[in-house]
């Protein structure tokens, strides 16, 4: 695994998630996997900021109804959603300790336990972050993560994201599983020398220098791909063979997101239509 | 360490965004074309750092190292971070998108300036002065960034999130000490096994090395 990996036209950031490829075309119907990363690059970062600026729990409520939508169509593994579901929410769970508890300003209080008082206004704050945090979570996972990552990368720069942004991007996605892979032999050598993780001096100083390793390899790593990049040509970019085209899935899906957001702002500026 | 989408208002995450946007603006100058494999492997490995897990007392932490990164990488940690982010929130599919440019901003401007303030004293060759400068920027970075997500956090709901933030910043108390002891051990680490990581790479990251290995 050492620098002939990466050729001089980004095919070699393949990650193994790129698996997951359109199954049967079905040109009629309105497939999120047909459209161009490019329009879904710009529908999430709409939807996401429209969403993270709403106040009422209404139209929340409509925007995590929206975001389901999107990810059903989408055809992600539920499971999978769920897992990461899970990461997402334990903040939201901290919140729900604090938040019910803590309004400042007097609130109208629903419960006391004793010296805590539950305030109906730190209760809806924290179901509307609930609300709005999961809503672009499903939509910026449903949206972005479709395929690989290179090829939201690319779509990226064809949008005009800095062309030195989108190589790094490209490079680190790819060799993050070669380096992740490097840890966990080190880590595997240290078990079987018996090395057991608790909260001592030595736990410390094996795990830092376990990092530095990680750093000098690398670092060594990182020459030998340089090298043999320049070998192949390589004079500062990675040329990429991406034609993205906007397609009839893709005015269909444009037409879907406007859509959806103007219903969620009339929600938003008209809470009692 | 960071913040999910949802939470913040959006004056905070376009102030964010902007901070984060001319850091890695600056950054993304100070690499030349021919350094972007260090660079980028260096992402990599700060990343797979965000998924080793350092025990504290009976519970666990992973390491951030952002003062470990601002000491090797000086600007170009804003980058790095940014791409850290991406891969979180891209490849592991954890979102984030909205809150990208406020959690860039929080956990890099802090390595920036452990860079700036200590790497002369690190990579000096008195070794108690490199190691108090060592601990002292994988503590004080983890304590700024803490202190910068408060602040995110304050400014986005003053009255409501005040018990939140406090909360926040004393759990954290501990993982600063943990990046003090971790980032003081890898610089002694990296001073023995290979020191010209920590002499050429933030000075001379645009410069190439090549040669060095023949």
């Amino acid at each position: 695994m050492c620098g002939n990996c990466v050729q001089d036209d980004g095919v070699g950031v393949d990650l193994q998630e790129a698996s997951e490829t359109p199954n049967a075309k079905r040109p009629s119907s309105l497939r999120m996997i047909d459209t161009c990363p490019r329009t879904r690059i710009l529908a999430a970062i709409i939807f996401a900021f429209v969403v993270a600026s709403l106040s009422s729990i209404s139209s929340a409520s409509l925007a995590l109804i929206f975001s389901l939508i999107i990810t059903l169509s989408s055809q992600k593994p539920i499971i999978e959603l769920v897992k990461r579901l899970l990461v997402v929410n334990a903040f939201i769970i901290f919140l729900w300790f604090m938040l019910p508890f803590s309004f400042s300003t007097p609130g109208t209080v629903i419960a006391s336990l004793g010296p805590l008082k539950v305030t109906s206004q730190g209760v809806t704050l924290a179901a509307l972050i609930t609300l709005k945090a999961n809503a672009i979570f499903f939509t910026v996972v449903a949206l972005l993560t479709q395929g690989p990552l290179y090829e939201i990368a690319l779509a990226g720069k064809s949008l005009g994201a800095p062309k030195k942004l989108v190589n790094l991007i490209l490079l680190s996605s790819r060799y993050f599983h070669v380096i992740f892979a490097e840890y966990q032999r080190l880590r595997l050598a240290m078990r079987a020398r018996g090395f057991n993780s608790n909260f001592s001096r030595h736990t410390f100083l094996s795990l830092s220098n376990l990092m530095g390793m990680l750093l000098v390899r690398s670092w060594d790593r990182a020459d030998r791909i340089h090298k043999a990049m320049l070998a192949r040509g390589y004079d500062g970019d990675l040329h990429a063979s991406s034609n993205f085209h906007f397609s009839q899935a893709d005015v269909l899906f444009s037409l879907a997101i406007i859509l959806v957001t103007i219903i969620l702002l009339v929600f938003e500026w008209f809470p009692t239509i | 360490m960071h913040i999910f989408d949802g939470v913040l208002s959006v004056p905070v995450l376009v102030t964010g965004g902007v901070l984060a946007g001319a850091g890695v603006a600056i950054g993304l100058s100070k690499i030349k074309s021919d350094m972007t494999p260090q660079a980028s492997l260096l992402a990599a490995v700060f990343f797979t750092a965000s998924l080793i897990h350092v025990p504290i007392g009976p519970s666990s932490t992973h390491l951030i190292l952002n003062g470990l990164i601002g000491l090797l990488m000086g600007w170009v940690a804003f980058p790095i971070i940014l791409v850290g982010l991406i891969l979180q929130a891209l490849l592991f599919q954890f979102g984030g998108i909205t809150v990208l440019g406020v959690n860039t901003f929080n956990v890099a401007a802090p390595a920036v300036l452990m860079g700036f303030l200590f790497r002369p004293m690190v990579i000096g060759d008195d070794a108690v002065k490199s190691s108090i400068g060592a601990a002292a920027s994988g503590f004080l970075s983890v304590l700024l960034t803490a202190l910068l997500v408060c602040i995110s956090l304050y400014l986005s709901n003053t009255e409501n999130f005040n018990i939140a933030a406090q909360a926040i910043f004393l759990g954290h108390i501990p993982v600063m000490i943990i990046e003090g002891i971790v980032t003081l051990l890898v610089v002694r680490f990296l001073k023995k096994v290979k020191p010209e990581i920590l002499q050429i790479s933030a000075t001379n990251l645009h410069k190439p090395v090549l040669n060095k290995t023949n």
